[in-house]
C-alpha cells in the first residue's frame, strides 16, 4: 500500500510536468517523427528489489514505432519472490514475457514526441515455487500439538505457468534527446494458469499477487528508456 | 484531461486495494472422528450411552477426560501427527465403571485450504483395534476422515 501511495505521487508529478514543462512555440511546418527502437528497464522493479527483503526483480521494456501513433511493445522480466505468512511460508520465482501494442492517444505539439498510452498486452509466465512450512487448521486443541509444520525438504513445484490478458494506461515523456521517462499502471486478467498440485498460484511472476475467488490483478511499472533511432518520416 | 487523471487513479485504487486476507471463522479445519452408538441386539437401532468419559491417553500419560452424557454420537479429536490415537473409553453404568481402550490407525495428510487459512489434515485407511468389556462390536462406516460430517465407525454395546 505503501509503494502504491509513492507511484501515486510520481503519476501526478508526470501530468504537472507535462501540463508547465513545455514552453514550445507552435508553428506552421509539418512535424516530423523519429522511427525506431526504444530500450529500458524498469526502474521501479530494481527499487523494490533494494528496498524489499523479500523481493528480486528485473524487467526490461521494448518497443518499435509502427506508425506516428502506435507501437509494438513488449516486456520481459524475472521476478523471485519470498512470501512469509503465518498460514504459509512460501517462495515463487520465474519469468514472464509480455507482448502486444501501444496507442499514443497525446496530440503533440511541434518537435515534441510525448505520449499517452493505451497498450494491450498479451502475457505469459513460466515459474516455480517452493513451500517451506505452513500452518495446520484445527480447531479443537485436545492433544496440545504444534500446528506449524516445517518441512525438512521443501516441496519443490516445477513447469508451472500463466496466461493472462493486460490493459495498460501510461505516460511517457521525452526528457532529453531520445530519453524517455515512462510511467503505467496495469490492470490484468488471468486467463489460465496451470495449478500445483495440493497447492495454488498465490504469486506469478509478471501478474503479481493472486487473490482468491478474483482473477483480476495490477501492476505499476515505471520506466527509463532510449530509443535508437533508425529514420524520420 | 483532469477528468481522466482521476478515473486513471480511482481505477487503480479499485483494483490495487485488495481485501486482507482473514482465515473467515469457520472455514473446514481438521476433520474429528465421527462415532454412532448402536444396540448389539438390534443392530440398525441407536442405543445412548448414558455416561461415558473419553480419556486420550500418549504412552501411558492420560490427557483430560471428555464428559458425554445421554447421547447416540460422539466426535473426538485425532492426533494430526502420529499415524494412531489411543483412547479409554470409560462407561459410568450405575456404579459400576467399565473401561474399554480403543486405538484407530490411519494415514494423515494435509490439504491445502486457501491463502489465509493455510492447510488442514485428513485422515485417510481408517481401521480400529479395540478391547470388548463393553463394547461388542465396532464397524467402520467410512474409512476416510474428510470433514463431511458423516460417521465414520459406529460403536455396538
Amino acid at each position: 500500500m505503501r509503494i502504491l501511495k509513492y507511484y501515486i505521487k510520481y503519476l501526478i508529478i508526470l501530468f504537472s510536468c507535462n501540463l508547465f514543462c513545455q514552453n514550445q512555440v507552435k508553428n506552421d511546418t509539418v512535424n516530423e517523427y523519429k522511427y525506431g527502437f526504444r530500450v529500458g528497464i524498469d526502474i521501479s522493479k530494481q527499487i523494490r528489489t533494494l528496498i524489499e527483503d523479500n523481493y528480486k526483480g528485473i524487467e526490461f521494456v521494448g518497443d518499435y514505432r509502427l506508425t506516428k501513433n502506435l507501437y509494438l511493445a513488449s516486456e520481459i522480466g524475472n521476478e523471485n519472490k519470498h512470501i512469509d505468512l503465518d498460514a504459509l511460508k512460501y517462495n515463487s520465482s520465474g519469468t514472464y514475457i509480455k507482448i502486444g501494442i501501444d496507442y499514443n492517444v497525446y496530440k503533440n505539439w511541434t518537435g515534441m514526441d510525448n505520449q499517452i498510452i493505451v497498450g494491450f498486452r498479451f502475457g505469459r509466465s513460466q515459474h516455480k515455487k517452493k513451500l517451506f512450512s505452513y500452518n495446520v487448521l484445527d480447531y479443537n486443541n485436545y492433544w496440545n500439538e504444534d500446528n506449524r509444520v516445517t518441512l525438512n525438504d521443501y516441496v519443490e513445484h516445477n513447469n508451472l505457468n500463466a496466461n493472462w490478458a493486460e490493459l495498460q494506461f501510461g505516460v511517457k515523456t521525452e526528457i532529453i534527446n531520445n530519453f524517455f521517462m515512462g510511467i503505467s499502471l496495469q490492470v490484468h486478467y488471468l486467463i489460465s494458469d496451470k495449478d500445483p498440485t495440493n497447492f495454488e498460484n498465490l504469486f506469478i511472476p509478471g501478474f503479481n499477487k493472486v487473490l482468491t475467488n478474483n482473477r483480476y490483478g495490477s501492476g505499476i511499472n515505471y520506466t527509463i528508456s532510449y530509443r535508437l533511432p533508425l529514420y524520420k518520416k | 484531461m483532469i477528468a481522466k487523471k482521476y478515473l486513471l487513479l480511482l481505477l487503480i485504487l479499485i483494483v490495487g486495494c485488495e481485501p486482507d486476507d482473514i482465515c473467515v471463522e469457520g472455514s473446514t479445519g481438521t476433520s474429528e472422528l465421527i462415532i454412532i452408538f448402536h444396540d448389539i441386539d438390534n443392530p440398525e437401532s441407536r442405543k445412548e450411552i448414558q455416561n461415558l468419559n473419553v480419556v486420550g491417553s500418549i504412552n501411558q500419560n492420560d490427557f483430560e477426560s471428555l464428559v458425554f452424557t445421554t447421547s447416540d454420537s460422539i466426535t473426538l479429536p485425532l492426533r494430526k501427527f502420529s499415524s494412531s490415537t489411543n483412547y479409554k473409553f470409560v462407561l459410568n453404568d450405575e456404579n459400576n465403571m467399565i473401561v474399554d481402550e480403543l486405538t484407530i490407525f490411519y494415514t494423515p495428510n494435509d490439504i491445502f485450504i486457501n491463502r489465509a487459512c493455510g492447510f488442514k489434515t485428513i485422515f485417510e485407511e481408517l481401521n480400529v483395534s479395540y478391547s470388548s468389556n463393553w463394547i461388542k462390536n465396532i464397524v467402520i462406516l467410512n474409512n476416510t476422515l474428510s470433514g463431511n460430517n458423516n460417521a465414520n465407525i459406529k460403536i455396538l454395546h
